[in-house]
């Protein structure tokens, strides 16, 4: 029943705004073998959540994204599947858990008091190398105990993370970044050895001596994809609610006037324009999903983003609206692999809009001069000037 | 077969035959309770199947585990009464357990 789709991928206009395409994709051909790459799209809700339960044939053990690095598959939590992952995520998760997000909380309220002290005299400025990285980064380096050094090794190592240059379903990283990245972080946890803090490598060395089943490469990769997190996840996530917000000024004054709103316009945001669009899956099983078969050793991406705009489920899906009823999307994903820092991301990210909305008042975006990242797995932009 | 009762969030109370060996989630979902988001699938790692459970129907629920404890911890809607749904297995000891779905964050 497939229907012949004649867009093509690396298409600007598919980069500038991908919405319009998930649309025909779930009207059309909801389970689609892309010619050139060979990847099955899937882009309904019902796809999509059928798809990421069905982990025996939907398999994450050769990584999520499209080309993963052999540093991380059959280590990080992304790139196993159950029941080896969910003993592994207990302890991942019980690291990343609440009592270590509050203790971040006064370090992200530093980095936002020094990213406005550099601002002070600035009326315009390059919103994600100038607020959303430095701030983001910041707050992430507390979180892995990394000294301003390290913090600044980090941010330069994760940089090109989705800026290749080998197109939009191309590897997301240089393989020998992720070397590097894997190298870095070993050094990190050989210098935790004698004495620790409460840092999440900390935290997982020490769970690892109880005689949790962990190694130092299971850590080591891990805590990479926190890193990875940081730069893709959050990192393009909150200039996409910027983004959002200014596209939708009586939203974002409703928001100014009652900032308890935050929590639910993350969400809505989430939702409407969420920076991870998909995740990869090894279809290890022939399998059929929304009437057409996929067959077994296939590709498919699994796109979050598409299925959270499905008319099929979701009323009036395109409109960003702060106010609608909380909807099941996902956003953060579903299933066992659902973000594993989600609770960390809306906390960080409710600080953050808090004081940076009354700071940056009215602020006008020049999106004509910002640039698009232009991979399929994210949508945000390289840079995203900002005026104040 | 034993009942459970399920108060969402509008107030509203409906009794549903509850399946033993099911947790209270799967069965609060597979009687169409939308606003159950369960979005983990039960795995307890989201957070979102958290109920109150009605303190005088919760004798028989077996105590909360450290990881629940953790992930409830994030929610500001969190009170005394919180479980995650996905993490109580419904037995027939439970007959009139009581449960109200817990406001989103
Ligand atoms: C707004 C920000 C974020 C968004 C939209 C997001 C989204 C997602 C999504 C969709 C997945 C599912 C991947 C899959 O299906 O294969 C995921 C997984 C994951 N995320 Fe996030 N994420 C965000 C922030 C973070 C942060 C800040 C952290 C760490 C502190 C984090 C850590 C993880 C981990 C460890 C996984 C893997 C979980 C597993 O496979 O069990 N994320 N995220
Ligand atoms: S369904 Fe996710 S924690 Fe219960």
């Amino acid at each position: 029943m497939t229907k012949i789709m004649d867009f093509n991928l690396s298409d600007p206009a598919f980069v500038a705004d991908p919405y319009p395409t998930y649309r025909r994709l779930r009207d059309e051909a909801p389970v689609w073998q892309d010619p050139d790459s060979g990847l099955w799209l899937v882009t309904r809700y019902s796809g999509v959540e059928r798809a990421t339960a069905d982990y025996a044939s939907f398999s994450s053990a050769k990584g999520n994204v499209v080309q993963d690095s052999p540093t991380r598959v059959g280590k990080t939590l992304g790139s196993i599947d159950p029941p080896r992952h969910d003993e592994l995520r207990r302890i991942i998760q019980r690291g990343l858990g609440n009592a270590r997000i509050e203790a971040m909380l006064p370090g992200i309220r530093v980095e936002l008091a020094d990213c406005m002290a550099r601002l002070a005299d600035k009326r315009e400025c390059d919103f994600i190398a100038d607020i959303s990285q430095p701030i983001l980064f910041g707050a992430l380096g507390r979180m892995l105990g990394l000294d301003a050094a390290a913090a600044a090794r980090a941010t330069e190592l994760t940089k090109g993370l989705f800026h290749q240059d080998d197109g939009p379903m191309g590897s997301i990283l240089q393989p020998e970044t992720f070397m590097e990245i894997a190298r870095f972080l070993r050094e990190q946890l050989d210098n935790r050895r004698g004495e620790r803090g409460d840092d999440l490598i900390s935290i997982l060395l020490n769970a690892k001596e109880d005689g949790a089943p962990l190694s130092d490469e299971e850590i080591v990769a891990n805590v990479s994809t926190v890193l990875m997190a940081g730069n893709a996840s959050i990192g393009h996530f909150l200039p996409n609610v910027m983004h959002a917000l200014w596209r939708h000024p009586d939203q974002r004054r409703m928001l100014r006037d009652d900032p308890a709103r935050i929590p639910a316009a993350i969400d809505e945001a989430v939702r409407w324009d969420t920076s991870t669009q998909c995740f990869a899956r090894q279809v290890v099983q022939e399998t059929e999903i929304d009437g057409t078969r996929i067959p077994a050793d296939s590709r498919a991406i699994i796109f979050y983003a598409s299925a959270n705009r499905d008319e099929r489920v979701i009323p009036d899906p395109d409109r960003f609206d702060i106010t609608r009823a909380r909807v099941r999307h996902f956003g953060f994903g579903i299933g066992p692999h659902f973000c594993a820092g989600a609770d960390t991301a809306r906390l960080m990210l409710k600080e953050i809009m808090r004081e940076l909305l009354p700071y940056l008042g009215d602020y006008e975006l020049d999106v004509r001069n910002a640039k698009r990242v232009g991979h399929i797995m994210v949508r945000g932009f390289a840079n995203l000037p900002i005026s104040w | 077969m034993p009942i459970l009762i399920v108060v969402t969030r509008d107030g509203a109370e409906r009794e549903i035959e509850g399946r033993v060996g099911l947790s209270v989630m799967e069965n609060i979902r597979d009687q169409g309770f939308d606003e159950l988001q369960a979005l983990c699938g039960g795995s307890c790692s989201c957070a979102t199947c958290h109920v109150y459970v009605d303190p005088a129907s919760a004798g028989s629920v077996p105590p909360t585990s450290e990881d629940e404890n953790d992930l409830l911890c994030g929610s500001d809607a969190r009170n005394e009464t919180s479980r995650l749904s996905c993490q109580i297995r419904f037995s027939t000891a439970m007959d009139g357990l009581r449960v109200t779905i817990a406001p989103e964050d």
